[in-house]
């Protein structure tokens, strides 16, 4: 038993040498993730609901994972990305409100171009599945709506590093917009009765591309270096409007935003450096 | 690089010309009215059936809109306006009040004292409540009586699992449900399927699906199931009147379809249309039918049900603390034990 013991502890040990020792040559590939949080100024539209718009205010937060693909490093990454919001809303006459509880995942890939000394851009595309449900008590028979969608679209960034203080900032621009996907939009007349005890979901799903479904989120952020991290600010705004069966509907989002990034890896301050095989997706 | 930029520029400015966004009503009395005015015209169901001219209406009423007139002499045009379509299910909500029509029942006999019902001789002070449902026992013990004055009073299977159960040595089953104005749908399908052997279609449903009068879906069977554990399987009488409406109105086109079932009472005052919400720009709250709902046979249930057995309380019967149609349901249902 004790031989048997000694044998298994001498594999371990080995292995886990041996494995130190690949990688102080083998690139490691680090994850980038960026937490941030917004306070989000909201116009809603949804003829379901009201043909009134509604506006209010809402708090929203959203967890990023940035990568680069083992087999591409420096040029091509892929990011995920989760985002809630909740937020209220007011009719015109402050006579009605309409709550918004909406979650998004994203998966994309971004190509990585460094045309100019500072400057890297980030060009791709995404995938991302919405659900929202949106709510107005006031309603008989129609009092919530749901938004569902999967959308796959264009998604670019581009990012600015420039010295001040010594210190390594970046101004960053964000685009994206989707392209083609698919939708749910309830028939203006239909109940939810009809809907979910009769399981009548006809003319509901709709496949949406640029013809009926337009959506375009944009965002500009000052990225602030501290020891551990990197902290930024910024502002982003999100335009979607869409239409089917004989309903238009509309969101704004205008957020302020506040967050930080750091990789997963935790080094003892920004003066210790990282081995020089760790790789990050912001190099 | 360039090529890229080059594609995606014009694309992203291109975005908003592709879907044509629809202009914000204005909130003047005039667009007001033309906003409620079509909201009817478009989407509500009955336009048709009730032989209704709209922009009739619409030429009446338009004329009477004064730019001087107060909120509350513009909220009565609006609601007169309304009237015109003789529909329980269309109310319009201000902060200050709310429109209505109720010649559905106040033009017909009540036909339903609720202080008969809770004398001694039916209900009595000593009834069980379950879940919404006052029950007891009368006719000598001989038949249970059951009275449900709410669709929005939740009741669940234990409820009426208890109820059938004290109810169990009674040869028949009373279901009153006068003077109930309805509420959720759901209830209305879930007290029925207590006396269904099996699942029948018991209706049909459809909805606008386009702003023409005559633009709706196709119907869809509206089925009864039949509770797999709980079933009441002797006669059972359900006693309705004018103000048996909306969800009760829907409960009662399905009670007609279970065999051992009859009705008894006044016809129901209907409200087929399952009513759904709008606003106005000025905030004010419009409620209108919007799916209709159908009988068995696909006939409209709009203007109510009538029952097998048509009685009314009489006058003598009510100074003697009689209910005539209880006495009228007792006597059909022992003819049928």
């Amino acid at each position: 038993m004790k031989r048997i013991l000694f044998l298994f502890s001498w594999l371990c040990f080995s292995i886990l040498t041996l494995s130190g020792q690949t990688d102080s040559v083998r690139p490691y590939l680090l994850t980038t993730s960026t937490e941030n949080v917004s306070l989000t100024a909201i116009d809603l539209l949804d003829p379901y609901l009201s043909p009134l718009v509604y506006t209010g205010v809402g708090v929203g937060y959203q967890h990023s994972d940035m990568k680069y693909f083992k087999r591409h490093i420096g040029k091509m990454s892929h990011e995920s990305r989760f985002s809630i919001l909740a937020a209220n809303t007011y009719n015109p006459q402050y006579s009605s409100s309409m709550n918004y509880v909406g979650g998004q995942y994203q998966w994309g890939m971004h190509y990585h171009f460094r045309p100019l000394d500072g400057l890297r851009l980030l060009v791709g595309g995404n995938t991302g599945l919405l659900m929202a449900v949106k709510s107005n008590e006031r309603n008989v028979n129609n009092p919530v709506n749901v938004d569902a969608a999967l959308d796959l679209g264009f998604s670019g960034i581009a990012n600015y590093d420039f010295s001040l203080w010594r210190k390594k900032f970046t101004v960053s621009f964000q685009l994206e917009f989707p392209l083609l996907g698919m939708m749910y939009i309830p028939m203006q007349g239909a109940s939810y009765y009809e809907m979910f005890t009769g399981g009548d979901l006809s003319n509901t799903l709709h496949f949406s591309s640029l013809h009926n479904r337009l959506a375009r989120t944009s965002g500009l952020k000052l990225e602030i270096p501290t020891k551990n991290s990197t902290w930024h600010i910024g502002v982003s705004t999100t335009k979607l409007k869409y239409e089917a069966n004989d309903m238009f509907f509309k969101q704004n989002n205008y957020n302020f935003n506040v967050g930080y990034t750091y990789d997963l890896y935790i080094f003892r301050g920004r003066k210790n450096l990282p081995p020089h095989n760790f790789i990050s997706v912001k190099q | 690089m360039k090529k890229i930029f080059l594609l995606i520029l014009p694309l992203v400015l291109s975005l908003n010309a592709c879907i044509n966004e629809p202009e914000a009503p204005k909130n003047t009395y005039e667009s007001n009215f033309e906003a409620l005015w079509k909201i009817i015209d478009t989407r509500y169901c009955y336009l048709d059936y009730k032989n209704i001219n709209w922009d009739s209406v619409h030429t009446v009423y338009k004329a009477r809109v004064d730019t001087n007139m107060t909120e509350y002499q513009f909220f009565d045009l609006l609601g007169e306006m309304l009237g015109e379509l003789k529909d329980g299910h269309v109310n319009l909500y201000s902060d200050f009040n709310r429109s209505r029509y109720w010649k559905w029942f106040s033009d017909y006999p009540a036909n339903f004292s609720s202080g008969i019902v809770y004398s001694d001789r039916y209900l009595g002070d000593n009834y069980y409540v379950a879940g919404g449902m006052r029950y007891g026992k009368i006719a000598g013990d001989s038949i249970g009586y059951i009275y449900y004055g709410d669709f929005s009073d939740q009741f669940s299977d234990n409820n009426i699992s208890y109820i059938f159960k004290y109810l169990s040595d009674c040869k028949a089953l009373i279901v009153d449900v006068r003077n109930n104005g309805g509420g959720y749908l759901n209830l209305s399908e879930q007290l029925a399927s207590y006396f269904f052997e099996q699942e029948m279609i018991t209706g049909y449903i459809q909805h606008k699906a386009g702003s023409g009068h005559s633009d709706f879906s196709e119907m869809k069977e509206l089925k009864t199931p039949s509770h797999k554990t709980i079933q009441w399987r002797r006669p059972v009488a359900v006693l309705t009147n004018r103000m048996s409406y909306s969800a009760t109105n829907s409960f009662i086109s399905r009670m007609k379809m279970v065999p051992n079932a009859i009705l008894v009472g006044d016809k129901s005052g209907g409200g087929g249309g399952l009513p759904m919400s709008s606003e106005i720009p000025n905030g004010w709250m419009v409620r209108f039918s919007s799916v209709p709902m159908y009988d068995a046979n696909k006939d409209h249930i709009e203007w109510g049900i009538d029952p097998h057995i048509k009685v009314d309380m009489s006058v003598e019967d009510m100074d003697r603390g009689v209910d005539s149609i209880i006495e009228m349901a007792v006597k059909e249902l022992k003819k049928r034990i």
